[in-house]
């Protein structure tokens, strides 16, 4: 009972936070929704018990991209005053967006989920990754290689039951390969990020 | 979570809150005193014995000062800005552990008292990322005032955070590597059972983490907010009264709190690692007053730093973070692996 | 352990009363005398120029990139730290290609002058 009510406060937080990115009129603010989205996304790792990635959900999403993201808009935009943030784009951005809602509501409704034995039920997993979508969806300015990474450790952290240890463990040996990978898009993504900021 | 043990959390938190202000109080007092005594001046002698009233005298004052918005501000951000600085200055002293935990009984029932509110098995983590969401107050000012120079200030105080908090990061992976936890308690209980402080271990780790501890606090000689000649009071130039003394008093509990990190992951938190071997473990009245002086003896260091160094240039301070404190942190974490790769098996 | 995160969310509600109520005294308690000149935006005290917008460098973006790029490095690197002392030697030469490579990203950086402040 009390999960579901924290669930529900810390889904409303994530929802809500991506419907203000959505609505607000000003592109700074909208990159502030989006700072509220990630810390529910937060909360909603911290209720199922991922506790890893709630803080890492933070330091990075919360600390380090909406920072890079906030530091874009206020090169990019008149700083201050409001702006309407959607143009003849839009019917476009609303088709391309909404079939990719529909792609993952799918996905993730088809999947056999693993559901930790005890009380954390199915639908909360599912609410997690459908919320992790629209967050991700949301940020497009977001680094690639960076989410990359960090999706490729949600699998790991709902199996290994957040356990920082087994991660560690699981990182060095069956996920070694992607582990290394890893450091590659990494380098990738700064190499190419200093190419397009020089020239 | 039954209702006593609600209300015992609770008032945890209200300890905290309380212990923290009061904290902030008196470190702006002890620093106005050691840094008058350093410059051969008294500091304040005025208010109350040795002046000890004197951060009281200072609370009511700001509270009567006329709050002024300026013209074009935006105001929703305008005031959120100083809240999140005090909220994310608060919650990250959530996992200090202030002595060790006791039993009582309440109503019969014995019931065990932990004097820390969180332990997180990634409190480490946790910290980490909370101290990272300091930087919105600072852009969040900036960007609302409507001023060049807060926004310029904001901006350079946000890069001067987080170029310093990836050392700090990368620093305390060793101390991370040495103890195998994120979890504050095992790194404090590793430190009495190996009976010797990590800064013995990790003296490099703690000089980084240090100088970063300062960078992140935004302390001279990184005080880019208080670089008049150039930037006026950077990010809180148009904030006056009370909305400043939030900025204020978030700053300086963000000292006590990289103090109390400095004290529990280096200096062995609220025990006595050596000299615990001897005298047993002590009373938990005892374990406060060690983290206490601990924390007093960081932000004593703080002071005398802000006293001695002058300012950075900002290019030099971008510099150091990234090319003297980010490839020497790395090339510690590495020695360190390398050194218990060897030594520990 | 989740009940960790219920009581750091009883810290969160206080510690937001705490500056709220800050503002609302001061807020009630303070004089109030607006003035056209007094709530002008300071600018040294002559009269502000222009938006107080102005071009940033590009500078501050690549910092924060950069950042972003060794901050998730950062985060591979704490579950490493921690298992270490459970893990094979293998591991040590594992993590020393990972921070080979991004030392590499780093050196790149630093040779194409991406760390400089002009």
């Amino acid at each position: 009972m009390m999960e579901m009510l924290a669930f529900g406060l810390v889904a409303g937080v994530a929802v809500g936070g991506a419907i203000g990115v959505v609505a607000a009129r000003n592109v700074f603010v909208s990159a502030l929704w989006l700072v509220l989205s990630f810390i529910g996304v937060a909360g909603i790792y911290a209720i199922l018990g991922a506790d890893f990635l709630a803080a890492t959900q933070v330091l990075i999403y919360v600390g380090a991209i909406s920072v890079l993201i906030l530091f874009a808009v206020m090169l990019t935009h008149h700083v201050m005053g409001d702006e309407r943030s959607n143009n003849r784009q839009a019917f476009l951005a609303f088709i391309v967006s909404s079939s990719v809602v529909a792609a993952l509501g799918v996905l993730a409704y088809r999947t056999d989920w693993p559901i930790r034995p005890a009380d954390a039920g199915g639908s909360v997993v599912t609410a997690m990754r459908g919320d992790l979508a629209g967050s991700s969806a949301a940020s497009t300015a977001a680094q690639t290689g960076a989410s990359t990474a960090l999706t490729s450790t949600v699998d790991l952290a709902l199996n290994q039951d957040s356990n920082v240890v087994r991660l560690g463990q699981a990182l060095m040996t069956e996920h070694l390969l992607s582990f290394e990978i890893i450091s590659l898009v990494l380098l990738v993504a700064l190499i190419g990020a200093i190419v397009i900021a020089r020239d | 979570m039954d209702a006593i043990e609600l209300g015992i959390v609770a008032l945890k938190c209200l300890v905290i809150v309380a212990v923290l202000l009061t904290g902030f109080a008196y470190t702006t007092f002890l620093e106005r005193k050691v840094i008058a005594r350093m410059q051969q001046r008294l500091g304040p002698n005025r208010a109350g014995p040795f002046g000890l009233l004197q951060p009281a005298a200072d609370g009511v004052k700001l509270i009567f000062k006329e709050n002024i918005t300026p013209v074009g501000v935006d105001r929703f951000v305008y005031f959120l800005a100083p809240i999140v600085s005090m909220v994310v200055a608060i919650m990250a002293f959530a996992v200090m552990p202030v002595a060790d935990p006791i039993t009582v009984t309440i109503g019969g029932q014995v019931r065990e008292i932990r004097f820390q509110l969180a332990d997180f098995n990634v409190a480490l983590l946790y910290v980490l990322g909370i101290t990272s969401l300091a930087v919105y107050g600072l852009v969040l000012a900036g960007w609302a005032s409507n001023n060049k120079f807060a926004l310029i200030g904001g901006l350079r105080s946000a890069a001067q955070m987080v170029s310093y908090e990836l050392a700090m990061g990368v620093a305390l992976v060793s101390v991370v590597l040495v103890v195998g936890s994120l979890s504050m308690n095992d790194i404090v209980d590793w430190q009495v059972a190996k009976g010797l402080p990590l800064i013995v271990l990790q003296p490099v780790a703690f000089g980084i983490y240090a100088i970063t501890a300062i960078a992140e606090t935004n302390r001279a000689p990184f005080d880019f907010p208080e670089a008049e000649q150039e930037l006026v009071a950077g990010y809180h130039t148009e904030y006056t009264g009370m909305r400043f003394a939030l900025f204020f008093m978030a700053e300086y509990i963000n000292m006590i709190t990289v103090s109390g990190l400095a004290a529990t992951l280096f200096l062995g938190g609220h025990h006595l690692p050596f000299v615990e071997r001897f005298t047993g473990n002590l009373p938990w009245f005892v374990d406060i007053g060690v983290f206490l002086a601990k924390v007093i003896l960081a932000l004593f260091l703080f002071i005398w730093i802000r006293a001695t160094i002058p300012r950075l240039r900002y290019d030099r301070l971008m510099a150091f973070g990234w090319k003297v404190l980010l490839p020497i942190s790395l090339a510690n974490l590495a020695l360190t692996a390398v050194v218990i790769a060897f030594l520990a098996r | 352990m989740g009940e960790n995160w219920a009581f750091v969310a009883i810290l969160t509600v206080i510690a937001l009363t705490i500056p709220i109520l800050g503002i609302l005294a001061a807020m009630v308690l303070a004089p109030k005398r607006p003035g056209t000149i007094k709530n002008s935006t300071y600018e040294c005290g002559l009269e502000t120029v222009g938006d107080a917008w102005v071009q940033f460098k590009v500078q501050y973006y690549l910092y924060a990139l950069i950042f972003v790029l060794f901050d998730v490095e950062t985060v591979f690197l704490y579950p490493w730290a921690v298992a270490y002392q459970s893990l094979p030697l293998l591991a040590l030469f594992e993590m020393i290609i990972f921070l080979l490579i991004l030392g590499i990203g780093l050196v790149y950086a630093w040779r194409k002058g991406a760390l400089e402040w002009i």
